[in-house]
């Protein structure tokens, strides 16, 4: 699944402003959501692998170009609705967060969740971002939850992403 | 039984193979490049305040719904207490 080192360089030369964007603009914020729910408490290793994000960002474009060659060419613009969809989905696969708590850390159970749950969470806040609105607070846990325990096929999560952030996005 | 299989044996078929994936990836990347307008350098200032305003929001979220968890557990033992008496 993963982009081999040779196409990057490839993809980066040619098409690097983009990519390179939506790179450091997902990093940033990793960055930032990571230091600010974990960086205090020592017992707690925060890791963020930018090969992975790497990896979201290329898989990312890659599902823009064959959604629009497939089912959507009369629209110009990919709606933000789609890019969170997309985006959200490859965070969740490729989860380039990890939190690992020490076995005598004293972190608060809450706390404990959100380090099960950090890509989840992270993908859900990044879709919030990217629409610029926030998912009322029973639907942001339900889909932190489907993302984490729903098996999906690929079709399934893209519907039910787009049902769900799409639904938000427009309304 | 004979096998018949498109996997490449020599190295030139490899090499091929691997320029073939590559253009097709590359272009991939480069169509849907063009259908993004996102603005993602504003997206990306002010992203501290955002994260800060999330992990209030965010904590509460999780911190109400262990604490309803719990309350439900509680429930269904006394329940279940109940009718076992």
């Amino acid at each position: 699944m993963g982009v081999p080192h040779k196409l990057r360089d490839q993809i980066t030369t040619i098409y690097g402003k983009k990519i390179g964007e939506k790179n450091d603009f997902i990093v940033e914020h990793a960055l930032a959501f990571l230091k600010r729910f974990f960086f205090d408490d020592a017992s707690i290793t925060i890791v963020l692998s930018s090969d992975q994000i790497y990896d979201v960002v290329l898989n990312y474009f890659v599902d823009i170009q064959r959604f629009k060659e497939r089912r959507d060419m009369q629209e110009e613009q990919t709606s933000s609705g789609k890019i969170a969809a997309f985006t959200a989905k490859w965070l969740v696969k490729f989860k380039p967060l990890s939190v690992v708590i020490q076995p005598n850390s004293q972190a608060s159970e809450a706390t404990t969740f959100i380090a099960r749950h950090i890509n989840e969470i992270f993908a859900v806040s990044h879709a919030e971002r990217i629409l610029g609105k926030e998912f009322p607070r029973k639907l942001f846990l339900e889909l932190v939850l489907d993302f984490r325990q729903k098996k999906f096929s690929e079709t399934q999560l893209y519907m039910v992403l787009e049902q769900h952030i799409g639904y938000y996005a427009h309304n | 039984m004979p096998l018949y299989t498109d996997l490449p044996t020599t190295d030139a078929e490899r090499q091929k193979m691997l320029n073939r994936a590559l253009t097709d990836r590359t272009r991939c990347v480069a169509i849907g490049n063009q259908f993004d307008n996102f603005d993602y350098s504003t997206a990306k200032n002010g992203i501290n305040d955002f994260v800060e305003a999330s992990f209030q929001r965010i904590t509460s979220i999780i911190t109400e719904t262990m604490e309803s968890f719990d309350g439900s557990a509680t429930q269904a033992t006394r329940s279940d207490h109940n009718n076992l008496r």
